[in-house]
């Protein structure tokens, strides 16, 4: 009997972390084909920034290589997107109008670049978005002449290109919509220690200020970006515009196909869609009202979904906090779970501004339910466990906010607890360092989404 | 003069210790003018080269912070002339206008004999009033009344040899281990040679002193004297009697014998009115009738009571019914609590004494020392005692007083009134070492006298023995000796020819000679033999027990030929009727507080404060209460409580122990509003007074307790001494001095943020500092730290800082560790450490020893404790590991207490 046919549509991280997962639990189960939009081979995403900062080589981060898909068994069709899908006969059509039967079909379509609504057209010349391997070549070769840089966006993506630039040694300023950076993971005071360092590595910042206009020149070549105007009519010279305001889930060949979506396709706890035998995953995919943006859930949605298909384990996918780091070398800075204080949350802070050291924890009731971290971050990672084991640990406090270390006295009464001591896979997160799977960083590509427009 | 030749070697010099009444020979090290190290002289007959640990710690107390070094007139720093002139102008008027009466001198049994000498000649014998108290007043007046009455005079019959040849020692009245631990150590050492030696501890605590009793007897606060009172009459039924002795030496025993069958028919109505077990009492009484070489020794629990005299005098009355007295191990022994009480009793600086031994019941002698001193206006009469001086004062009948040496504003009872009173007196003259007490805070006339390392003459401890005390260091400042103090008001009131003293050689000459003058035997107080004392002589005087005829003599025992210094040459029995203390409890003040010394602390604290290890042992004011009384009044371990009697309130931690008896508690006397918010102890006591010696009845208080909610509690380390009691949100504070800096365990009402201000600390300018913060919970948190040169900044390469100041608040108190955070102020702080101040602990939880247990070696509980835990079965083996209690031993009923928990 031949094995079923197992279709993945789009070979990026969540696509490529699935086949892991699946060769990991039965890999002679399917025959399995995947489609990639890219001419890249597989490539880690999230460490584009410190390729477009000339800090890690292009081959550094590829993550799967064609001989890999070869040895693994796997049919791959890089730069051949899947231009239709017909879930009543179970066929998908591919751009060179491949066509194939599936018994099981995977979007894995990710996301494109959030764009402003008031962008010129299309064939501006010095505006980029910043989200594929491509974008980090046009963006280099335009920027060797470049006089100033923006970056519109305050986000990680948008700060991480700013810094890439920078290390370009292209002038940049960060234009940022927000009253303060990071507004999605820092709190202001965190928020200020980074927008203090990053003035000191010349990266402008403004904040509380919106583009109201590109303008243009037109040259032989055609029309050349050469400012922005502010919402208060300040002109800013710039002939290089890196987009990161956000992203948005790629779900175009979806609605196409008759699948629910609303901002991303619609997947339950199972990563079903509206369609038999049709699962989605990653950036593209939409779980009670969230899309996704960092790789920790994406990682997760893998298991469930090579569990799904493997019938392994009756595993279900669920939120949970993630945790948040910059990837700007000598920036120390982590955030998990929440990171404004609410009405029903207490904070414990501690400051040490002489040498911009910043933490925060955040607690409902008896449990963390979040931590800022700026300067010293070693500790993210248990902060980040102890938020998602969601136990009692105020008897913890204060001195947990010192860290781990200072708590084996208050942990090792509590032996029942959860949280008690364990082998710590990582005490610390350095900057640039790519983490194991589970211990998630987010960056780059993988921006939460909430400025989406 | 202490001068040293050659500046870069080091001298020795023998001296006293100025703390407690064993008065232990000293060995100090003086080099360049500084007092390096002190040792025990093993040639000293009081302590055979033992220190305690407040003796241990003397080369550390002798820097100059807080020291008065000038005379200061209404606040101001002025000339001595000026100062000196505003005295004697000032008490010159008042005596013209108001007569002599008008005025008082209020001295100490820390200044030196020569000191004391011409203040007492000065007052009775030219300004013309006895209007001279002392601070002894509150710590032995009741044994002198009781001895004057047995045997005619002030006389201390024995030795501290008697303690170590007793067969049977019982101590009454006295935590010997903690208030006098030297004379603890000679007598372990003395059980532990002879284990059949018997030790009785009568107490109503559980003491450290119990560990070393074969019986404690926790009697009822204040029942002592019935039971002695019964003791008298078992002797008598049981034909324990010494009946030739009675006979021949005695007399008026059958009154005494009657008084105490009347009040104590039988031991059961001992054991009923003591409070104590039937067979307890019964084998105290058996001991001690089988005991021939039996040693009495009481201090101020007997003291300090409305009937103190009449309890020592019950004590006697056994003593001579047994003829155990003048006897090698047997003798009643009173020990005094101050270096120089002895000292000042032998001179007549108290206000029911003359001079010499002498006091104003006889005409004679008031003319002998009319005539010795060649005095235009001997006082004639008895002047006011302590606790009548004081409302004398408060009441303007005295208009002016100088207080030398002493904190009344602390120690005397009733607190609040002390401090009206001086407020509303026209002259407040105080002569002090130390700057800031609560009582110079009411001087008109400050004036800067020389401390202990800087005085020279003599100090006669418990046991009759003349000590010199040195001069080791220069005067500091402009400090000048209370002799010559006095002299020099003296001499500007028109008195100098009478007061003409070089040196303390001839004041000691001259006290000798009155000693002798026309004794013909009459007065036991007989130092004659150094009336001629070369200088010379003077500066290498020997350790002697008085009389001393001639030179060179020493007496360890009086009475050995049955003498005594009443007109008959007999002892009198006293007729006492035991009966309970004045002060009783009612319902709004149902608990009895006890009040007396910690192991490690001294009075108040004005000079054990100044080193920083004497604070380790017991940090802060306390009152200790039994677990029911905790449980009936709600009261917490380590919680506030507000203590309150009729006369004012304290606010102290709770420390819940079983070795309190329920409705009883104990509070330290030491704290003061110099070091803590309000936690004087005499804020509590009544005037309530013995009414023969006139001593307060200071261990006897009714009082109530109540637990005081904190809105949160906290610390403040800081390298500055702070002034806490103008921040008014801080409710409770206690200093504790630690090696650069003062720690203050704090509790208020209102959060952090709303008093850090009033600290006047630079909080907002200073940008060096780390910060912790959760408004709602209290949580408060901060460093700061001291910027440095440069230069200075450079701390193995790393950023280096100094810590400023800690604090940290929450609802409970922080659990921190204190030693470490204390040890950092002596290090530059890295920026690696900086957090981890702010968590309060190391991440090596070794660095952090506990609280310290041993002061001398500062070892802490928790490193005894892993020594436990790591095999350390026995006292030997932690004393081999750790050296905890090798030094002064004080600490070794501590240590073994840890071994058996």
């Amino acid at each position: 009997m031949a094995k079923p046919h197992l279709v993945i549509i789009g070979n990026g991280m969540a696509g490529g972390r699935l086949l892991e997962e699946i060769l990991k639990r039965d890999p002679a189960r399917y025959r399995i084909t995947v489609f990639g939009a890219e001419r890249w081979d597989s490539y880690n995403r999230i460490m584009l920034s410190p390729v477009l900062a000339g800090e890690t080589e292009k081959q550094d981060i590829i993550l799967h290589t064609r001989e890999w898909y070869t040895q693994q068994g796997i049919e791959l069709h890089s730069g051949d997107p899947v231009v239709h899908v017909n879930t009543a006969q179970q066929q998908v059509i591919s751009q060179k109008g491949l066509t194939l039967h599936y018994d099981k079909l995977v979007f894995a379509t990710g996301s494109e670049a959030a764009l402003p609504a008031n962008l010129p057209g299309e064939n501006t010349q010095g505006i980029f978005s910043f989200r594929k391997m491509d974008d980090i070549d046009a963006i280099l070769s335009a920027g060797q002449n470049s006089r100033r840089a923006i970056v519109l966006g305050g986000g990680l993506l948008g700060l991480e290109a700013a810094y890439g630039l920078s290390k370009q040694n292209i002038p940049v300023t960060v234009i940022h919509r927000g009253p303060w950076l990071l507004n999605r993971q820092l709190d202001p005071k965190a928020a200020e220690l980074l927008r203090q360092e990053l003035e000191l590595r010349d990266i402008e910042i403004r904040l509380n200020c919106e583009i109201q206009d590109y303008i243009c020149t037109a040259t032989d070549t055609g029309n050349v970006l050469s400012a922005v105007q502010m919402a208060d009519d300040t002109l800013l010279n710039c002939d290089l515009a890196v987009i990161a305001i956000g992203i948005t889930p790629n779900t175009e060949l979806a609605r196409s196909s008759k699948l629910n979506c609303q901002r991303g396709i619609v997947i339950n706890s199972l990563l079903e869609t509206s369609a038999d035998s049709v699962y989605a995953l990653g950036e593209c995919s939409e779980f009670e009202g969230e899309t996704f943006g960092l790789v920790a859930p994406i990682w997760d949605q893998a298991q469930v979904l090579a569990d799904q298909l493997c019938q392994t384990a009756d595993s279900h996918f669920e939120l949970s906090p993630y945790a948040t780091k910059l990837k700007v070398s000598g920036i120390d800075l982590f955030s998990a779970g929440e990171y404004l204080d609410q009405e029903d949350t207490e904070s414990l802070v501690y400051e040490d501004p002489e040498h911009s050291v910043y933490r925060k924890l955040i607690f409902r009731g008896q449990t963390l339910v979040g931590t800022v971290l700026y300067g010293a971050v070693q500790d993210g990672q248990w902060y980040f466990d102890l938020i998602q084991a969601n136990t009692d640990v105020r008897h913890l406090a204060p001195v947990m906010l010192f860290g781990k270390q200072y708590c084996k006295a208050l942990l090792a009464e509590q032996p029942s607890s959860n949280i008690a001591i364990e082998a710590e896979p990582h005490t610390e997160f350095v900057s640039d360092t790519l983490l194991p799977p589970g211990a998630t960083p987010i960056s780059a590509s993988e921006l939460a989404s909430g400025v989406t427009p | 003069m202490h001068q040293s030749a050659n500046h870069s070697e080091t001298t020795k010099i023998k001296t006293t210790c100025p703390y407690c009444g064993v008065g232990c020979g000293v060995i100090a090290e003086v080099r360049d003018d500084k007092l390096i190290a002190v040792s025990g002289d093993t040639e000293h007959p009081a302590n055979l080269g033992r220190l305690c640990v407040k003796g241990s710690s003397l080369h550390e107390t002798t820097h100059l912070e807080g020291r008065l070094l000038k005379p200061m007139v209404d606040g101001r720093t002025t000339s001595w002339s000026n100062a000196i002139d505003r005295v004697a102008l000032g008490f010159s008027e008042i005596i013209e206008k108001h007569g002599p009466d008008a005025v008082a001198f209020y001295l100490s049994g820390q200044i030196l004999t020569e000191d004391y000498y011409v203040a007492n000649k000065l007052m009775k014998g030219f300004i013309g009033s006895a209007n001279v108290d002392t601070n002894s007043r509150l710590c032995m007046a009741s044994a002198v009344v009781a001895h004057k009455r047995a045997f005619g005079a002030d006389l201390v019959p024995g030795c501290y040899e008697d303690l170590e040849l007793a067969d049977l020692l019982v101590l009454t009245g006295s935590n010997t281990a903690w208030a006098h631990p030297v004379i603890f150590q000679r007598i372990s050492a003395a059980k532990q040679a002879r284990p059949e030696m018997k030790v009785v501890v009568i107490d109503p605590r559980r003491t450290a002193t119990c560990d070393i009793a074969d019986l404690h007897l926790p009697l009822s606060p204040g029942s002592d004297g019935y039971l002695f009172s019964g003791l008298l009459r078992y002797l008598a039924d049981n034909e324990s009697l010494n009946q030739d002795f009675i006979n021949q030496h005695c007399e008026g025993f059958e009154d005494s014998l009657k008084a105490a069958r009347e009040v104590t028919p039988s031991d059961k109505q001992v054991a009923k009115l003591s409070g104590l077990k039937l067979s307890d009492l019964q084998t105290f009484y058996r001991w001690f009738a089988d005991t021939e070489r039996t040693v009495t020794l009481f201090s101020q629990g007997i003291n300090q009571s409305s009937s103190g005299v009449d309890k020592g005098n019950a004590i006697i009355n056994c003593h001579l019914a047994t003829g155990r007295i003048g006897n090698p191990g047997a003798t009643p022994f009173s020990i005094t609590g101050q270096p120089n009480a002895m000292g000042g009793r032998e001179v007549g600086g108290l206000a029911n004494q003359l001079a010499a031994h002498m006091d104003f019941s006889n005409e004679e002698n008031i003319n002998l020392v009319e005539e010795f001193w060649q005095a235009p206006n001997i006082a004639r009469t008895e002047g006011l005692k302590a606790v009548d001086m004081f409302q004398a004062i408060h009441d303007g009948r005295i208009k002016a007083v100088w207080i030398m040496g002493t904190n009344p504003a602390v120690s005397l009872p009733d607190a609040n009134f002390v401090a009206e009173a001086l407020k509303k007196c026209e002259l407040v003259v105080v002569s002090d070492c130390i700057a800031d007490t609560d009582t110079t805070a009411y001087a008109d006339v400050l004036l800067p006298a020389t401390g202990w390392a800087e005085k020279d003459g003599t100090v006669t401890n418990s046991e009759r023995c003349i000590s010199r005390q040195k001069a080791l260091l220069p005067a500091a400042g402009e400090a000048r000796h209370d002799w010559q103090i006095i002299c020099d008001v003296a001499w500007a009131m028109g008195y100098a020819e009478h007061f003409n003293f070089q040196s303390p050689a001839a004041i000691f000459r001259e006290h000798a000679a009155l000693s002798g003058y026309n004794n013909n035997g009459q007065r036991h107080f007989n130092i004659s033999g150094l009336q001629n004392i070369e200088a010379s002589d003077y500066e290498t005087l020997q350790p002697q027990h008085w009389p001393i005829h001639e030179e060179g003599q020493t007496t360890d025992r009086l009475f050995t030929d049955g003498q005594f210094q009443t007109g008959s040459g007999q002892a009198r029995c006293i007729a006492v009727a035991a009966q309970k203390p004045a002060s009783e409890t009612c319902a709004d003040y149902p608990l009895i507080m006890n009040s007396g010394r910690i192991r490690d602390h001294w009075h108040t604290m004005t000079r054990t404060g100044k080193a920083p290890r004497l604070s380790t042992h017991i940090e802060e004011p306390y009152i200790e209460i039994h677990p029911v009384d905790a449980i009936r009044y709600g009261v917490d371990h380590q919680a506030l409580v507000e203590v309150s009697s009729r006369f004012g309130s304290c606010l102290v931690k709770a420390e819940v122990s079983e070795d309190q008896q329920p409705g009883v508690l104990f509070m330290p006397i030491h704290w003061s509003d110099s070091n803590s918010a309000q936690a004087k102890v005499g804020n509590l006591m009544s005037q309530q007074r013995d009414p023969l010696s006139g001593q307060p009845e200071s261990k006897l208080v009714p009082v109530s307790v109540k637990a005081v909610h904190s809105h949160w509690r906290g610390v403040i380390f800081s390298r500055q001494k702070l002034n806490l009691r103008q921040v008014r949100k801080i409710h409770y504070f206690s200093e504790i001095p630690f090696d650069n800096g003062y720690r203050y365990e704090i509790s208020g009402e209102k959060t952090v943020q709303n008093w850090l201000n009033s600290l006047r600390i630079g909080l907002h300018s200073d940008k060096s500092k780390v910060e912790l913060r959760s408004c709602q919970k209290a949580i408060y948190r901060l460093a700061m730290f001291d910027e440095k040169g440069l230069d200075e900044k450079e701390f193995d390469g790393q950023q280096a800082d100094q810590l400023k100041l800690i604090i940290m608040t929450e609802r409970q108190r922080p659990e921190i560790a204190n030693r470490w955070l204390e040890s950092l102020f002596n290090e530059k702080i890295t920026s690696g450490q900086r957090m981890a101040i702010l968590a309060g602990f190391p991440t090596e939880p070794q660095l952090d020893c506990g609280n310290i247990v041993c002061s001398c070696f500062q070892v802490g509980e928790k490193t005894i404790q892993a020594a436990i835990t790591a095999g350390a079965a026995d006292y030997e083996t932690l004393a081999d590991e750790l050296k905890c209690g090798t030094n002064c031993g004080s600490c070794i009923p501590e240590v073994k207490s840890l071994l058996s928990a």
